[in-house]
């Protein structure tokens, strides 16, 4: 080999890893916010967090392929390739706690080394940091994926474009879930309860304690049936129903990584596992079990599956449905604890295992938590980034904006979140349970086997009467539209769902698992009818006895088939409930729901055209605004997750003076976003177009309803980014904002022709802060964030349609865009000499147009001013308090 | 009215006459044509050259699009795409310039009248003009096809061009910008490689001024590149002036002379391996055998200009044309005359920056006068692995 060559094929290799690592750090990126932000519930989500961890698999295998190629072609080893690819980065994507990353990365394992090494290897590499087994399951799952295809790569020699081939290590038990647990997509958002809901897993009981319900969405085929829990006494007296059987929503099939409960059979029960989302499922779970164990003893029994379908034969007859436990747990029951979805199929299987001897096989609750992790929790916490106010936890100083967890509220700064401690703590009734339940069992491995036990479902938080949850409110989040019928029986108590029988449940109930009794008679009422029970229930045995070895746990589409008819409108409402919960939730909901077909949309005309695509006038249930993005074939996928951020971003949007958000289409090659129809025109057409000028009252009503929109979207943490006159509206004295938020998606578009130079757009340049002038660059610019557009910018852009408002005209008009660029960098504004206008109101320019962005007014404060101004012949309204107190005087 | 002045020969200086809109093309008119074509300094085969370009144009008449064939794409201006087209009647061949402007009809209206002075401007140092008309959103421009195409690409062949041809091109622009200056009273605003054409019977011509105002307001969308030639007082603010083109001569004839843009300075290491030790005996040898000029160059010298991994950016470069020394020439590579010329061009202060006629004057472009350099088949061995690609 040449030197030559040697030299090109390296630059070659270290080209290629660069760009893979970019990709990588997107994607991880991507990831991340799938797993955090997203409900793992989804389908969606389950799908795309698959889809990125095959991504990321590819990516890696082709740094590895780039290297082992180079030292195969030459002799020289590179020094610049040897930090590719990131050993850290890896375990951090694969969900290796961070302090375990630190551990094995010191010992200065390679990745090259780690895909050698067998599983055994990697066990033993991960435990001195208290790994859980979970986690070695999946490193080693990754790791095999990566090699395999780098293998197949490098053997094959060339590229290998197949996008079929799934690597990713998550599994989430889609593929042969039983016809009885399938739930539809839509029954999934249970899994993400509202704060104020009940905790899931009190659900998931209750569900199963209906055997009537012909699918509950979340019953796997793994998940026990529970049963109230007559059968301590023998047989339980047929249970008269409580007041009417409910429709109880329907949990949220559990679709969870395998990985979750990996403490099952790990040594080191009590680690608390980092963040990675698997675990967020875990939270509600783990502390469900104890609490669960303490208060209702009573409730739930497990069948083995004759005795099931015995007793749902005996149910059969008996009318009117029992309140289980379940039933007490109302959803209404303000759980502190946000649930997180709570499968742990891992569990499931182990369960199945444990079970086998003692014959019960009966489905298990996947909720079941094993015994010996009873008191863990390894809840991350859940990050959310916002106005914060307070005081950090970490550094003790002041929090303006910076990360919440949604559950224990524990704040800090962005910065800080990583310092943070892993675990979510926990509410505080939670710990007394789980401290209640450890004292009351401490051997909970006896307890598994011993015949006493019955599966707990009730938590203990949740105390609401299950009949309220006739109404529709009352129902839990949790309820999927077609929530199958709750029916329990306890023998213990007819009112099974008062909070007072849930307190009585003797601590002789093993806490963490189900135990899967003989049944003795149950009662089971089935308000619908025998005949869909006893399908169910053949359908769980089934699913049961498939879901041992492969752990799948619910499939939705086998689930909407059993479902369809007993949707009713208390379903429905609880759906829609189930939406807005999400909608704060979860990306993948948000795509979800706001997802419009492309065949729906009927496009009328085109608008105008921008630089990202085109504008539609449109028909989707009335008038509609299209905007059709470009979509470019090099990063169709990178295009496409942005633009999803985006839309989940859009979603949250609700204000008199922006556009409003009505969905968007998702599938490529059809990126596009509906919002309402603006019919009237933009300010740019008042302004430039039309020459019209605007009376000092209502430029500064127009500025102040401007200001009052941004100051919104910067509170919800969105920055416009491409404010101007352009984007405003102006319907009968209404400002509406549009395009918010879209620039980062559509960038700066080039045009292939013009690869080395900027497009500058007409009247865009004049918007831009001088720290955006000093970072545009010609050409492509790869990384999506290098423009450093923030609230700052938004203001200044504010600025210059404050200018336009005042002026009618643009400022640095006449001057060429080099000339823009260079003088707003350089901090020149606009001379204002020949301006026309009071001092005021040039100070609120000089103020947005201040050269350093901390300087510059935030929206509120601008508001503020602009109210201040004077204003010629406004006409003020009086404001409310004025008007109440003179009617109540008149009314006197 | 506007399309009944096909020819556009006989328009008197105003370019508003529109009363000189009959289509024959009377006697008088190529009379009086000739008259001015007398008035220009220039020998006979430039205007023999004139005449027949005119005589052609004659014969091309109203332009419109079903007239013309695509053959090439040429290449991109600043708004606009150019394409190779053949006119089906005559078989000439132009170079189309299409502008897309979403504009009023009345703004069209006035662009293209105002481009009718494109007419008048008959120069052996101007590329020559066939007329404009406005079809499905865009204005088309239809001008002279120049074979050799446009310095940048010829420079991006070539790696730098041989001083004696920068010599004659120097003079060439100097002719065409006192050409527009003293009987149109035009300044050209945008001088840059780009917009200085050659062709393979050594003519060297300038295009793209900017001819029409209302034009230039209405191009939509500019694009801003690693190259500025836009000189430190027009970045300030400076209303536009003749100096400003001065500037950017300069500066596009060092970029030209050393084979990449001037700014930032290059590292004086990699000059020093891009110029030998007997330049000029080099440039001589160079300008008459169509050979590229010896030297390394190391891909650091290019960094700033061609695609690097991250290019300056746009502010970083204006600053450094506003607040640092101009660039100049590689001491000891060039002829003295050359050096002082192109320091002459690239004086920051307007008023202290030599004007046209100064430049006329001085020694460099005498030289270069008097310079024999055969340009056409320069050009032709330089440009002749591919086909000429002229833009």
């Amino acid at each position: 080999m040449s030197f030559k060559s040697d030299e090109d094929a390296t630059t070659k290799a270290v080209k290629e890893c660069k760009i893979a690592q970019m990709m990588i750090d997107l994607n991880a990126k991507h990831l991340e916010g799938l797993r955090t932000q997203c409900s793992m519930t989804q389908n969606v989500t389950q799908q795309e967090i698959q889809q990125a961890e095959t991504k990321l698999v590819k990516l890696f295998s082709n740094q590895l392929v780039a290297k082992a190629r180079l030292a195969r072609n030459s002799k020289t080893s590179e020094s610049q390739l040897s930090k590719y690819p990131k050993t850290d980065q890896w375990l951090k994507i694969v969900g290796i706690p961070q302090n375990s990353i630190l551990g094995v990365t010191e010992k200065g394992h390679s990745l090259e080394e780690m895909i050698q090494m067998s599983s055994w290897d990697i066990m033993d590499l991960l435990k001195p940091y208290n790994v859980q087994q979970d986690e070695c399951v999946k490193l080693t799952s990754a790791l095999k994926n990566l090699r395999n295809w780098t293998d197949k790569q490098l053997s094959q020699d060339m590229k290998i474009r197949d996008n079929d081939v799934d690597l990713h290590w998550t599994s989430y038990k889609l593929t042969n879930s039983s016809p009885y647990s399938g739930t539809s997509p839509k029954m999934h958002r249970d899994t993400r309860p509202s704060t104020s809901s009940l905790p899931p897993d009190t659900y998931f009981n209750a569900q199963h304690n209906q055997d009537t319900n012909p699918t509950p969405p979340h019953s796997t085929p793994a998940s026990p049936t529970p049963f109230s829990p007559s059968r301590r006494k023998g047989t339980p007296p047929p249970t008269p129903p409580l007041v009417r059987p409910k429709k109880f929503p329907t949990t949220p099939p559990p679709k969870k990584k395998m990985q979750l409960f990996p403490e099952a059979y790990s040594p080191n029960p009590l680690k608390k596992s980092k963040s990675h989302e698997s675990q967020l499922g875990n939270r509600v779970v783990d502390t469900d079990v104890p609490k669960m164990d303490k208060k209702k003893p009573t409730n739930l029994n497990l069948s083995s599956d004759t005795l099931f379908q015995n007793r749902r034969r005996s149910a059969e007859g008996e009318s009117g449905n029992s309140r289980g436990p379940s039933g007490c747990a109302s959803p209404n029951t303000s759980s502190p604890i946000r649930s997180p979805p709570y499968q742990q199929p891992d569990q499931y299987s182990l369960n199945d295992d444990m079970y086998q001897g003692t014959k019960l096989l009966v489905p298990k609750s996947p909720r079941t938590p094993v015994g010996n992790r009873s008191m863990l929790h390894s809840i991350s916490h859940r990050f959310q980034q916002k106005l914060v106010m307070g005081t950090c936890e970490i550094c003790n100083k002041h929090v303006l904006i910076g990360k919440i967890c949604k559950y224990c509220k524990y704040k800090c700064h962005k910065d800080c979140a990583s310092k943070a401690a892993p675990a979510c703590g926990l509410p505080p009734e939670f710990i007394d349970h789980f401290m209640n339940t450890f004292r009351e069992s401490p051997d909970p491995q006896r307890r598994v086997g011993s015949e006493s036990g019955f599966p707990i479902i009730t938590k203990a938080v949740s105390v609401p009467a299950f009949q309220d949850s006739g109404s529709t409110t009352s129902s839990c989040n949790s309820s999927t539209p077609s929530s199958p019928v709750f029916a329990i029986t306890t023998s213990t108590s007819a009112t099974a769902s008062s909070p007072a029988h849930m307190s009585a449940s003797p601590a002789t109930n093993s806490a963490q698992k189900f135990n899967f009794p003989e049944l003795g008679n149950h009662i089971l009422i089935d308000a619908h009818g025998g005949e869909s029970r006893t399908e169910t229930l053949v359908n769980t045995n089934t699913s049961n006895t498939s879901n041992d070895s492969d752990k799948t746990l619910v499939d939705s589409n086998n689930s909407e088939k059993t479902l369809p008819d007993r949707v009713d409108s208390i379903d429905s409402t609880e759906e829609s409930l189930n939406q807005s919960w999400h909608r704060q939730n979860s990306i993948s909901v948000a795509l979800k729901e706001w997802d419009i077909p492309y065949e729906d949309l009927q496009f009328d005309s085109i608008v105008g055209k921008g630089r990202f695509g085109t504008v539609f006038k449109g028909n989707w249930h009335g008038d509609v605004a299209i905007k059709m993005f470009d979509i470019d074939t090099d990063t169709k996928m990178e295009q496409q997750a942005a633009f999803k951020m985006e839309v989940s971003m859009l979603k949250k949007t609700r204000h008199e003076n922006l556009v409003l958000f009505m969905g968007a289409c998702m599938k490529t090659p059809h990126l596009g976003i509906v919002t309402s129809y603006c019919k009237l025109s933009t300010l740019h057409t008042h302004i430039h177009q039309r020459r019209e000028s605007f009376p000092m009252n209502r430029t500064v009503i127009i500025s102040s309803q401007i200001a009052q929109g941004m100051g919104y979207l910067h509170a919800r943490g969105i920055v416009h980014k491409d404010l101007k006159s352009k984007n405003i509206f102006l319907e009968s004295g209404k400002v509406v904002i549009t395009d918010y938020g879209l620039f980062n998606f559509t960038k700066l578009c080039h045009d292939d022709r013009h690869a080395n130079s900027l497009h500058i757009p007409p009247g865009w340049l004049c918007y831009l802060a001088p720290e955006i002038m000093h970072s545009l660059r010609p050409g492509k610019s790869k990384v999506p964030d290098e423009v450093p557009f923030s609230t700052h910018s938004d203001v200044y852009a504010f600025g210059t349609v404050w200018y336009e408002l005042l002026t009618g005209e643009w400022p640095f008009r006449s001057l060429p865009p080099e000339a823009i660029i260079w003088q707003v960098g350089k901090g020149i504004k606009q001379s204002l000499a020949s301006m026309q206008a009071s001092r005021d109101v040039k100070d609120i320019l000089m103020l947005c147009w201040s050269f350093k962005p901390t300087d510059r007014q935030d929206f509120v404060s601008l508001q503020r001013t602009l109210e201040r101004l004077p204003k010629k012949r406004l006409a003020r309204s009086p404001s409310h308090p004025v008007h109440l107190s003179r009617s109540a005087e008149s009314v006197f | 009215m506007p399309k009944k002045n096909k020819l556009g020969l006989t328009l008197p200086p105003a370019p508003d006459t529109e009363n000189n809109t009959n289509e024959t093309t009377s006697g008088t008119n190529i009379e009086a044509l000739q008259k001015r074509l007398d008035e220009l300094d220039i020998d006979d085969t430039q205007r023999k050259r004139l005449e027949e370009f005119l005589t052609k144009k004659q014969k091309v008449g109203e332009l419109n699009n079903e007239d013309l064939e695509k053959k090439a794409e040429l290449g991109a201006g600043n708004g606009g795409v150019v394409t190779k087209v053949s006119h089906k009647c005559t078989g000439l061949i132009m170079a189309k310039k299409l502008i897309h402007l979403e504009i009023k009809p009345a703004v069209r209206n006035q662009i293209i009248r105002e481009l009718k002075v494109l007419h008048d401007c008959n120069s052996p140092y101007i590329v020559g003009y066939f007329g404009a008309y406005y079809s499905d959103g865009e204005i088309n421009i239809c001008m002279e096809y120049m074979d050799g195409g446009s310095l940048d690409l010829v420079l991006k062949k070539a790696g730098r061009i041989p001083e004696p041809i920068l010599g004659k091109v120097t003079v060439a622009v100097l002719k065409g910008l006192i050409y527009l200056r003293e009987n149109h009273e035009i300044m050209h605003r945008d001088v840059k490689p780009s917009n200085i054409l050659v062709n393979s019977r050594g003519e060297i011509k300038i295009c793209d001024f900017g001819v029409s105002g209302q034009l230039i307001d209405s191009m939509a969308n500019s694009f801003v590149g690693t190259r500025s030639y836009m000189s430190p007082e027009r970045l300030q603010g400076a209303s536009y002036t003749v100096q400003s083109d001065i500037w950017s001569l300069g500066l596009s004839l060092v970029e030209l002379a050393i084979g990449r843009f001037p700014i930032p300075p290059p590292d004086p290491k990699d000059l020093a391996a891009v110029f030998g030790e007997d330049a000029i005996q080099e440039h001589k040898k160079a300008a008459q055998s169509g050979k590229p000029l010896p030297g390394n160059r190391p891909a650091s010298f290019f960094m700033p200009v061609t695609d690097g991994p991250r290019p300056m950016a746009i502010f970083e470069l204006l600053d450094y044309i506003v607040n640092e020394p101009p660039p100049s020439l590689p001491k000891g590579c060039f002829s003295k005359e050359f050096n002082e010329f192109v320091n002459e061009c690239l004086i920051k202060d307007p008023d202290k920056r030599a004007d046209l006629h100064t430049l006329m004057s001085h020694d460099f472009i005498k030289k270069s006068e008097n310079e024999e350099v055969d340009i056409g088949s320069w050009v032709c061995r330089v440009m002749k692995t591919e086909p000429p690609l002229p833009q």
